[in-house]
């Protein structure tokens, strides 16, 4: 797959553990510091982040690292997560949890999907050659 | 978030968490508090929430909790 935007992306791998979302956190903080996201846009860079990659751990069967790429078109960041050699799984059909419904209705998982969908502009996943991989498109409010 | 399972398990009767130095929570985070809410709701008691900072509020919120928390 072509990098998101020629030239100005960063991309780095991470083992499928949940101990990795420390150099995650890093990772980000260094493209952060470089871009100048910061306040909200940054914790909400890092949740949608976290989310997906915890997502990926969590429910795909791979055995490879899970690849993160960030980059930003005007005032849009762009983030994508791809893991290769898993089996199909759009979590982008995942069905969200009502947030209606009342306390004894509503179970302690699930809402990290809705989260992402909730802080995005776009979420598209794609399919091909046994590699997932999820695009987001989140609006920034504020850059230095 | 394995010491904070421990701790938030430990908690018994009504509790009121300050949320005044949480940056930052992810779904983990909420479904702790979740958790921690019916359990204590179950046994007539409850998990009371109180100034979050706006992150954590829309969070929140976003999630549907809001409500539930009284963070609306």
């Amino acid at each position: 797959m072509a990098p998101l935007v020629e030239s100005s992306s960063i991309k780095k791998y991470f083992p499928r553990d949940l101990s990795a979302l420390e150099s995650l956190f890093a990772f980000i903080a260094e493209f952060r510091a470089k871009h100048g996201v910061r306040g909200q846009d940054a914790r909400e860079v890092e949740l949608i982040i976290e989310e997906l990659f915890t997502n990926f751990v969590r429910h795909n069967d791979g055995q490879h690292e899970i690849s993160v790429e960030l980059a930003t078109v005007d005032e849009t960041i762009c983030i994508r997560i791809t893991d290769e050699d898993v089996d199909e799984f759009d979590l982008t059909q995942v069905p969200e949890p009502d947030p209606e419904r009342p306390l004894e209705d509503r179970r302690a998982g699930g809402m990290g999907i809705l989260l992402v969908r909730k802080l995005s502009q776009k979420v598209s996943y794609d399919y091909h050659d046994r590699t997932s991989t999820v695009t987001i498109l989140k609006r920034l409010t504020a850059r230095e | 978030m394995e010491s904070a399972r421990t701790s938030f398990d430990a908690l018994d009767g009504n509790v009121t968490a300050d949320l005044s130095k949480l940056d930052y929570i992810s779904s983990a985070g909420l479904g702790l508090f979740v958790r921690t809410h019916k359990r204590l709701v179950a046994t007539g008691h409850a998990l009371t929430l109180t100034n979050p900072t706006p992150h954590v509020r829309n969070v929140f919120h976003y999630a549907g909790l809001d409500k539930i928390f009284g963070l609306d």
